[in-house]
């Protein structure tokens, strides 16, 4: 799913237009944006809002944007200003564990045996925590590479940052998660 | 962890996600055959970053299957509809309250069900005169549309969803 994702995104990113109408724009890259700000958090409602807002702006968008490419990056900027903006104001990642597991067994035909489940509801856990508490400028890099599967380079034009910031905070971003669950691990 | 671990957990991550080099993958591919802490921190990125796509993959279809309907005493942020959708809320509110203190029959909704009754006319408000200011643009008129049918359609029972109505017809 994440390919056939990515490839839509180069293919309205290479098209070029003098005037882009970021009406069309905007309902072309609505599930890539209501995609985003689920990868950032927010609940279904806030992702309604963000996904509101941003339809408003783009119908008073700045007159100075350029074809679909920057128009497209200037959408997703926007909708992760507006995510982070909820990210600030209140606690993301809401759904605690229990619901997501419940809901993966649910749809799971092929459930996993009890124990490994109560092992992963810990890790799942430590990991919705700490996407929780991720700085401003780790998580949206790594909703952009790894829920929407852009690559760096595609990152850091929506950022306005180097290719090598975005890996470098990549990085960052995954030795976190990776260095909280293995510290839970070696707990007794 | 040893000293010289510092080194490779730079690369790490890169190697887990594939986009080392084939020098630089062997380089680490020997380390880790020699390191466990190491193995142990690729099993590490590995595993949270999987179940980050979980929380994620979850959160993307909540947002699907739900449109709009917020947490119970949550508060609205956005200024133009808020104050429509407060009037609103505060006129049911009290109507109901008036009405609940009055006539407590036992076939009378449950403070649950009104409570969910005055969020839905209030979100369906808002999104109503979302709707409303958006119709001035021309442009918008497939958003417009897509607005007035998705309040008919999750919040039915509300007196925006029929005003909301006569606009898609």
């Amino acid at each position: 799913m994440n390919e056939d994702f990515a490839a839509r995104v180069d293919h309205t990113a290479g098209q070029r237009s003098s005037k882009p109408n970021m009406v069309d724009i905007f309902l072309a890259q609505q599930p890539r944006l209501r995609r985003i700000a689920a990868g950032m958090g927010l609940d279904a409602s806030d992702v309604e809002d963000v996904l509101q807002d941003v339809s408003i702006k783009a119908l008073k968008g700045p007159a100075n944007l350029q074809g679909k490419e920057q128009s497209t990056r200037w959408l997703i900027r926007v909708t992760l200003n507006r995510c982070l903006t909820e990210h600030r104001r209140r606690r993301t990642f809401k759904r605690h564990t229990g619901e997501i597991l419940k809901r993966r067994s649910q749809n799971d035909a092929a459930s996993k045996p009890t124990a490994e489940k109560v092992i992963q509801a810990e890790e799942l856990e430590i990991v919705r925590q700490n996407l929780q508490k991720l700085d401003d400028t780790l998580l949206p890099p790594l909703v952009l590479r790894y829920f929407c599967d852009l690559k760096s380079k595609q990152i850091g034009e929506v950022l306005d940052l180097e290719a090598s910031t975005v890996r470098s905070r990549l990085r960052d971003a995954r030795m976190i998660l990776a260095k909280k669950l293995q510290k839970r691990g070696l707990e007794p | 962890m040893k000293e010289s671990c510092d080194n490779f957990a730079e690369m790490l991550v890169d190697y887990a996600d594939g986009g080392l080099s084939p020098e630089q993958s062997t380089k680490v591919a020997d380390h880790l055959s020699e390191c466990e802490d190491c193995r142990a921190l690729l099993n590490g990125l590995q595993k949270s970053l999987e179940l980050a796509q979980v929380i994620w993959e979850d959160n993307l279809s909540q947002t699907t299957e739900t449109i709009g309907i917020p947490a119970p005493g949550r508060i609205r942020r956005r200024s133009w509809p808020r104050y429509a959708a407060a009037a609103i809320l505060i006129v049911s509110a009290i109507s109901i309250t008036s009405r609940i203190i009055n006539k407590p029959a036992k076939d009378e909704p449950t403070f649950a069900e009104i409570e969910r009754k005055i969020t839905e006319a209030g979100n369906a408000a808002r999104l109503l005169a979302a709707a409303d200011l958006l119709g001035a643009y021309s442009e918008a008129e497939t958003i417009v549309k897509q607005q007035y049918r998705r309040i008919v359609e999750t919040y039915p029972d509300t007196s925006a969803a029929s005003k909301a109505k006569l606009q898609v017809e």
